[in-house]
């Protein structure tokens, strides 16, 4: 090692001190020939004569001096400068070509930094100590729910009882709860996110605090009973809201119209896996309410459940634990539960955040990734053919040098030195290029793109850029492969090439092979692609136009939230609705408003297992249903024109009935009413009900069919994947239905802006401390919906578009140079007289040979792999033969007009002076 | 110039170079002088194809240089052998013997 270093640092003083070593040389070797000429002179000889003889003895000085040199060292760093000045100046001679491959390469490289760089950010761990050890574990039931691809859930107070004082394979346990509060600091109110976390939970991500501290052990104990209940701030909400005032502990902010006393400032860090709350709460009432223990509700899921693993324990060791103690939970439980366990196929699970993230958000980041890969591919293909054909036209270069003596090896050094000069090049401009559209990125694309994760803004880290270098890298490689072989099939014909100056021969066969093998896989390559996108676009188009089953037109939707400490009764929040419907009926220009529990295709929906339906084609006793659900007040269906099957809407006697009234969709009709008629038919809403028990005034009841709606998002059919066959129920806003959290709806032709002034105003007349938020117009709500799906497609359209682009350049410059190559043969044919329409045909059928080659080779490909976006399609099938169709089509007119515009120039040459072309 | 004069075997000339040094400092014309001297203007180097084999010498550690006044006065580059070099001259020696030995050995009884 240490010798290795000496001869570095000999070879480096040999680069940089050169000179100074090679006047040294010059001198040593002047004193050794002086001697031998003073001991001829000493012998007699004449001067003149002494110093012939003494160079003669001594040998060749300039051969002996250059050996030296090579001893040095030197030789090969010195030769790499050398050669890399050579390089440069031959790029800068061809700009037009260098600026060609910089700029395709730069865009390429870019594009891939851009994906990788999402990726990265999206998938990588949280920034908490070890995070590999933090899990969510959570509860699924794939028998009642369906079984799903996703990963993640929730779970509820009694299993974070139970794994905290029986399991011993977590540090850390943490239950959390995330929810929306309107905060209140000096003037400033807003809606915005709390979490309530356990005790642990700050232990558990293992972050210190910016300023203040977390909640004690003895916070937890007492409650809210000391005085004012703390909070903890989120290092965003400090530092926008509060311009980062370190003298904010023990302030008084305001959130749900109650004070909370400022303890602490959470670093941005601990939010970013768990939806960003602006702020931290005590989970009081887990450890207040003995409710909230009770046995019967471990399969009520309200929260999640975080772990950290203990150091050197596994997941599957943690997993036996929770096993276990399910199973004791299974064998104390009733009957009823012990039936639902085993039917719904309950299994706790748990997953690491990454493998939480992946399975949500993964799969389309790998496809762009994928994509992205394949226009580089492309790209590479190009600069390679150019490099080929310049390597073709460099021949003489080549042969003349290799006859003095450079040895393939330093022909091959030199072109990947000229590769490595190109892709750094393009590797700073990609640089540049990635950072110019991460901006845009983070504007314009990435919350639509990564519709279910935390991550806001991505920018080049380390690892993009390591990335960046290493694809590089790789490329380089790639390319003095390309430019070698070319290099190699050549050699023979180098001392032909000597003798003729110049290459008006037919260029090599096999260059010539290898090219048109470049072209057809360039097109196969664009093909697959095309493919891809020409499925999206379809699946965008189809749902864009389908029918949400309802009609959004001159809908506004807002949000609401009322503050418990107001309204802790229902007929509070009752009195409120019904006030503020009132009011806002009396505005002219406001024809119907109505309250509902989700939006839809913006909210999610309830879910509800062990439902019992009597009178349907199922025995109550015998299948337990399960459901989706929401709540909504009587004018909701007319309002939102909803299709009415079978029975009526809700009415008032709905609303002042004791029991809850239901309105069902044709798919519940049709999957549990057959030819029944469900209408009047009553409804068990748990597993505890008794159907021999039916009391009229009391038991849920159906009062009428809806048509099926698109609740999850035009795009999610009826149903998303997971809960396919879930039917669909409507509960009534009764009387007695008192929930603070809800929409509203309103239809109305006035413009939205004094709508919305409006509507806040009448809120405010009522309560004035409740701010209204989402407002938005229901039809571009609907649209958004769609958000995801737009932003994939779009780029995916704009990568096989970039594809496209490049190989029609392809097939065009490896056109244009071969007219060029064959100047003299097509001046000969046209000579002998070919007409101008034969020669046309004939470089035509040259082009279309390689691009129909390409062309199959890329529908066969696509046919294979389109399979794989089939869970980004929507109603479209992976191997629709009008996308297969159209993208050959397009792609033949594209290769045609590329390799047209060069074979026509070939039509303006003219013989006499093609044949005299040198 | 003496026709029978031997050729010198390749990287003989290495061995013979820290042969020379192990008796002190010497420049390369000192050197080439001092071969021709000890084998009686037997081996005849190519006093030119000396330095690069200097300059390698140099480079591996074996030997360093030092620029000094020489006898006639002028400024010359001296060469003397680091410990390196004389481990690696008493090694390349007992190979050298080794293999001649060897060969001998052939000539006389193959």
């Amino acid at each position: 090692m240490r010798r290795l270093l000496r001869s570095f640092i000999f070879q480096a003083r040999g680069l940089f001190l050169n000179r100074h070593k090679q006047a040294e040389l010059d001198e040593e070797v002047q004193y050794h020939v002086d001697l031998i000429r003073n001991d001829y002179l000493q012998q007699g000889m004449e001067p003149v004569q002494a110093r012939k003889a003494a160079l003669k003895e001594f040998g060749h000085e300039e051969i002996i001096k250059e050996d030296c040199r090579e001893a040095w060292g030197a030789h090969w760093l010195f030769g790499m400068i050398k050669e890399f000045r050579l390089g440069l100046r031959l790029l800068w001679k061809s700009k037009g070509f260098t600026a060609a491959v910089v700029f395709t390469l730069a865009i390429c490289l870019a594009g891939n930094t851009i994906v990788f760089t999402i990726l990265d950010f999206v998938l990588s761990a949280p920034p908490y100590p070890q995070p590999e050890r933090v899990v969510q574990i959570y509860n699924s039931y794939p028998g009642s729910f369906g079984a799903t691809n996703r990963l993640g859930g929730s779970n509820n107070a009694v299993s974070y009882f139970d794994y905290s004082e029986n399991a011993d394979a977590f540090e850390d346990l943490a239950l959390i709860q995330q929810r929306d509060v309107n905060a209140n600091y000096k003037d400033a109110s807003e809606r915005t996110s709390v979490l309530y976390v356990s005790k642990r939970f700050f232990d558990l991500v293992g972050l210190k605090p910016i300023l203040g501290s977390y909640f004690t052990e003895e916070i937890y104990n007492n409650g809210d009973t000391l005085g004012a209940s703390p909070v903890v701030l989120s290092e965003s909400y400090w530092k926008n809201q509060m311009g980062g005032d370190r003298d904010v502990l023990e302030k008084i902010i305001f959130l749900n119209s109650r004070p909370k006393n400022i303890i602490g400032v959470a670093p941005h860090k601990v939010g970013t896996h768990f939806s960003k709350p602006k702020f931290y709460r005590p989970y009081f009432i887990i450890y207040r309410e003995i409710e909230m223990r009770d046995d019967r509700r471990r399969h009520s899921n309200y929260a999640y459940l975080w772990g950290r693993l203990k150091e050197g324990v596994s997941k599957e060791q943690a997993k036996t634990q929770i096993d276990a103690l399910d199973q004791r939970y299974f064998d104390r439980t009733n009957a009823d539960m012990q039936e639902f366990i085993r039917r719904s196929q309950h299994e706790t699970r748990m997953a690491t955040f990454r493998e939480i993230t992946q399975s949500n958000q993964g799969n389309s980041l790998y496809l762009l990734q994928g994509s992205v890969l394949v226009v580089l591919l492309i790209g590479c293909l190009n600069v390679a053919n150019l490099l080929v054909a310049r390597g073709f036209g460099r021949r003489s270069e080549f042969a003349v040098r290799t006859a003095l003596g450079a040895s393939r090896l330093i022909l091959v050094r030199q072109m990947l030195i000229e590769c490595l000069v190109l892709v750094l090049g393009s590797c700073l401009a990609g640089y540049a290029f990635a950072w110019v559209a991460l901006e845009l990125v983070n504007q314009y694309l990435l919350t639509d793109l990564l519709s279910s994760s935390s991550v806001e803004t991505v920018f080049l880290n380390r690892s993009a850029l390591v990335f960046l270098i290493g694809v590089s890298l790789a490329v380089a490689v790639l390319l003095t492969l390309f430019s070698s072989i070319s290099l190699v099939f050549s050699k023979r014909s180098f001392l032909g090439s000597i003798h003729n100056g110049s290459s008006k021969t037919t260029s090599n066969k096999t260059i010539r092979l290898i090219r048109s093998t470049l072209i057809s896989f360039q097109v196969a390559l664009t093909v697959i692609l095309l493919i891809g996108a020409g499925l999206l676009i379809q699946s965008f188009l189809k749902a864009i136009n389908s029918d949400p089953g309802f009609d959004p037109k001159n809908v506004y939707a807002s949000k609401v939230g009322l503050p418990w400490v107001n309204f802790q009764k229902s007929e509070q929040t009752v009195s409120f609705r019904t006030r503020l419907k009132t009011s806002l009926l009396e505005t002219p220009g406001i024809d119907s408003v109505a309250f509902t529990s989700s939006i839809p295709t913006v909210d999610e929906l309830g879910r509800q297992s062990d439902i019992k339906l009597l009178g349907s084609s199922v025995d109550p006793n015998d299948e337990l249903v399960s459901i989706r659900y929401c709540t909504v007040s009587r004018d909701y269906f007319e309002l939102l024109g909803f299709p009415l099957l079978r029975g009526r809407f809700f009415n008032t006697n709905d609303f002042n009935r004791e029991g809850l009234s239901l309105i069902i969709d044709k798919t519940f009709a049709e999957k549990y009413y057959k030819n029944l008629d469900p209408v009047g038919k009553y409804v068990g809403l748990s597993s505890s009900f008794d159907v021999s028990n039916i009391d009229p005034a009391t038991t849920p009841v159906i009062v009428g069919v809806v048509d099926n709606v698109k609740h999850l998002g035009l795009d999610n059919g009826y149903a998303d994947t997971s809960t396919e066959e879930l039917p669909m129920c409507y509960f009534l806003f009764n009387k007695d239905y008192g929930s603070r959290d809800y929409s509203i709806l309103i239809k109305s032709a006035l413009p939205f802006e004094g709508l919305l002034k409006t509507v806040q105003e009448e809120v405010r007349k009522i309560e004035p401390r409740v701010p209204l938020f989402l407002n938005q117009p229901l039809e571009t709500l609907v649209r958004s919906s769609l958000d995801d799906r737009r932003a994939f497609m779009l780029l995916v359209t704009i990568l096989s578009g970039m594809a496209l682009i490049l190989s029609a350049i392809g097939i065009y410059g490896v056109l244009a140079f071969d007219v060029a190559q064959r100047t003299r043969e097509i001046g000969l044919r046209m000579a002998l007289g070919s007409t101008g329409k034969s020669i046309l045909e004939l470089l035509l059928r040259q082009g279309a040979i390689k691009v129909v080659v390409g062309l199959l080779l890329g529908l066969a490909g696509a046919f294979v792999l389109s399979s794989r976006i089939s869970d980004f399609l929507y109603q479209v099938n992976p191997t629709e033969p009008i996308a297969f169709l159209l993208v050959a089509l397009f792609v033949l007119m594209i290769a045609f007009l590329a390799s047209y515009l060069p074979a026509r120039k070939a039509l303006h040459i003219d013989p006499m002076q093609a044949l005299r072309v040198e | 110039m003496p026709k029978n004069k031997q050729d010198l075997l390749q990287g003989t000339l290495d061995l013979l170079i820290l042969r020379i040094l192990l008796s002190g400092a010497r420049h390369g014309y000192d050197i080439a002088k001092r071969i021709q001297m000890v084998s009686d203007n037997v081996i005849q180097v190519g006093q030119g194809s000396l330095y690069p084999s200097l300059h390698r010498l140099e480079r591996r550690g074996y030997i360093k240089a030092k620029w000094d006044i020489s006898e006639t006065g002028r400024r010359a580059k001296f060469y003397l052998l680091t410990p390196e070099g004389k481990t690696k001259a008493s090694v390349e020696k007992n190979r050298w013997l080794e293999f001649t030995s060897a060969v001998n050995l052939i000539l006389k009884n193959g």
